[in-house]
């Protein structure tokens, strides 16, 4: 198998799991696209020196890549006087309220949640992918599911009483 | 909790589509090449400004010429700086030299006959005036005077000999070697304040008998003229002075100097061509002060020949000391090379390089953040 079609195999293959991933972590559909295809990139680029798990490297692109990008980016982002607000509900669907919700975490924190709770990996593993300490996942986490309950009181239930 | 947060957050993630794109591949690869021409690109520019810095700040003491070998016998340079302020040697035995001046901060220069390196020395009972420093036509000894007294350095062995002032020479005004190096003109005063010259036989005695004009300027080998100083810069000759005391003049080159220049004669290189500096005013073929080798009006016109030895030479050094037996013998052809290039000689403790020193940390620092600009923009973090 050429390098090339194993490149392409593994991004048939496990191109839909990354985008999904991709997803949670902008909270914006085409930069999502965006973040998966730059990590795929990234991954090409490379590919002879991935001797371990390609999808773990390209994880890790994107969890980098998005914080990168939300540095960029957070000049225009919502003003911080509204920030905290509790988000009008417009929808009555839980799932839009949840998705308008981690629009309003930062990178950061919306990278923990995502990794601890949609990735299933613990506070030690969170740490060593994003290259920070254990203590600051823990305290991270703590302030995602917070500020959710903030922004978002009807998720309550769904984040606990007290995450 | 856990488990209705991830089941949410996968009901929303769902919601993403993914439709790969045939070109990542390429892409991938397109970015790695031009990786690979950066880090190339970078390690090319610093190689070039490491070799370029240890090239300007090598430590390397031992002096070589242009061609990295030293010259058999010695020459003249073809460029004599003024290297400002260098530090006093104490040790006088620096070897044969090509050259002598006092530098533009009042230091007594020699510079090496054969591997042309600058030699400050710290020359004892230097007068405050200076006054002159001559060096012998074969390099070999340097001599110098505080009032009557006269000083003979042998730049070989750094030994010196003193003739104190007598009262012949109470006060010494001029020096000059005659050719052979071993005797040494001196004019001056007396103790009764009149003028006064003489002879000082430097290496024992000897030599044809000078006549009294000799002491005018630099008798020639042949004792047939005396080579004078023309001052005057709208004079059109060289002066000379034959035995007899009558003045001779020697027509320079109209096209060089259409103003006319001033002559001071620094040796005879053979019994019938002298070195001179010469000064050529605004708008003559080379302006300022400038060495020069011209054949004595005693020749045939038929013989005559004028030929600019160095233009690069200080301004405010006036005149040097030349050793004239290291201009070699002409060939006939205006091509000859009368002196040679030996390079930037100034070695760098002779030299302030720390101008070259901020640079070399100035272009550091933009490199490297250039480096990091190009490290950020193309290579993100992964």
């Amino acid at each position: 198998m050429t390098d090339r079609s194993g490149f392409d195999e593994f991004v048939h293959a496990r191109g839909p799991a990354l985008a999904r991933t991709a997803y949670l972590l902008t909270g914006d559909h085409h930069l999502a696209e965006d973040l998966v295809q730059s990590a795929l990139v990234q991954a090409a680029k490379h590919w002879e020196r991935i001797h371990t798990s390609p999808e773990a490297y390209v994880r890790r692109a994107m969890y980098h890549q998005n914080i990168s990008w939300w540095r960029r980016r957070k000049l225009a982002e919502t003003p911080l006087e509204s920030y905290d607000a509790p988000v009008a509900a417009a929808d009555p669907t839980l799932r839009l309220s949840l998705e308008q919700a981690l629009r309003r975490l930062t990178a950061r924190q919306r990278t923990v949640l995502v990794l601890r709770y949609f990735e299933d990996l613990t506070e030690v593993q969170t740490a060593t992918v994003l290259g920070i300490s254990s203590g600051a996942v823990k305290s991270m986490s703590r302030q995602a599911l917070q500020r959710l309950r903030v922004l978002a009181p009807e998720l309550a239930d769904l984040v606990g009483a007290d995450a | 909790m856990s488990t209705d947060l991830r089941e949410e957050l996968d009901a929303l993630a769902r919601t993403q589509t993914f439709s790969p794109d045939p070109s990542l591949w390429d892409r991938g690869r397109r970015a790695r090449r031009r990786g690979q021409v950066l880090a190339v690109a970078a390690v090319l520019a610093i190689l070039a400004s490491v070799g370029g810095a240890a090239a300007l700040v090598s430590t390397d003491r031992e002096l070589r010429t242009a061609s990295g070998e030293e010259v058999a016998g010695g020459a003249i340079p073809s460029r004599i700086q003024d290297p400002g302020e260098l530090g006093l040697e104490p040790d006088l035995a620096v070897g044969p030299a090509s050259v002598a001046f006092f530098s533009s901060v009042a230091q007594p220069v020699v510079i090496g006959a054969t591997d042309g390196r600058y030699h400050a020395l710290d020359l004892p009972d230097l007068s405050a005036d200076r006054g002159p420093l001559a060096l012998s036509p074969d390099g070999l000894h340097l001599a110098w005077r505080n009032r009557g007294g006269i000083h003979v350095l042998d730049l070989e062995d750094g030994t010196s000999s003193y003739y104190p002032g007598d009262d012949e020479h109470a006060d010494v005004t001029t020096l000059e070697w005659v050719p052979g190096s071993r005797r040494l003109l001196w004019t001056g005063e007396d103790r009764r304040g009149a003028s006064s010259g003489g002879v000082l036989p430097v290496a024992g005695q000897g030599g044809r008998p000078l006549p009294t004009s000799a002491l005018r300027g630099i008798p020639s080998p042949t004792g047939e003229l005396v080579a004078v100083a023309s001052p005057r810069t709208d004079e059109d000759a060289a002066t000379f002075v034959d035995p007899g005391g009558r003045t001779i003049g020697r027509v320079l080159p109209a096209d060089l100097y259409p103003e006319g220049a001033s002559v001071t004669p620094l040796g005879w290189a053979t019994d019938h061509l002298v070195v001179a500096q010469a000064y050529g005013p605004p708008g003559s073929y080379v302006e300022g002060q400038h060495l020069v080798l011209f054949t004595s009006p005693e020749r045939p016109r038929s013989e005559w020949t004028y030929r600019i030895v160095a233009r690069d030479i200080p301004q405010n050094a006036v005149p040097l000391s030349i050793a004239v037996d290291l201009i070699p013998d002409l060939d006939g052809t205006s091509s000859q090379a009368l002196t040679h290039d030996f390079g930037d000689v100034l070695a760098p403790d002779q030299r302030d390089i720390s101008w070259i020193i901020g640079l070399g940390v100035a272009a550091a620092i933009a490199v490297l953040l250039g480096l990091r600009w190009l490290w950020r923009r193309f290579l993100p973090r992964v």
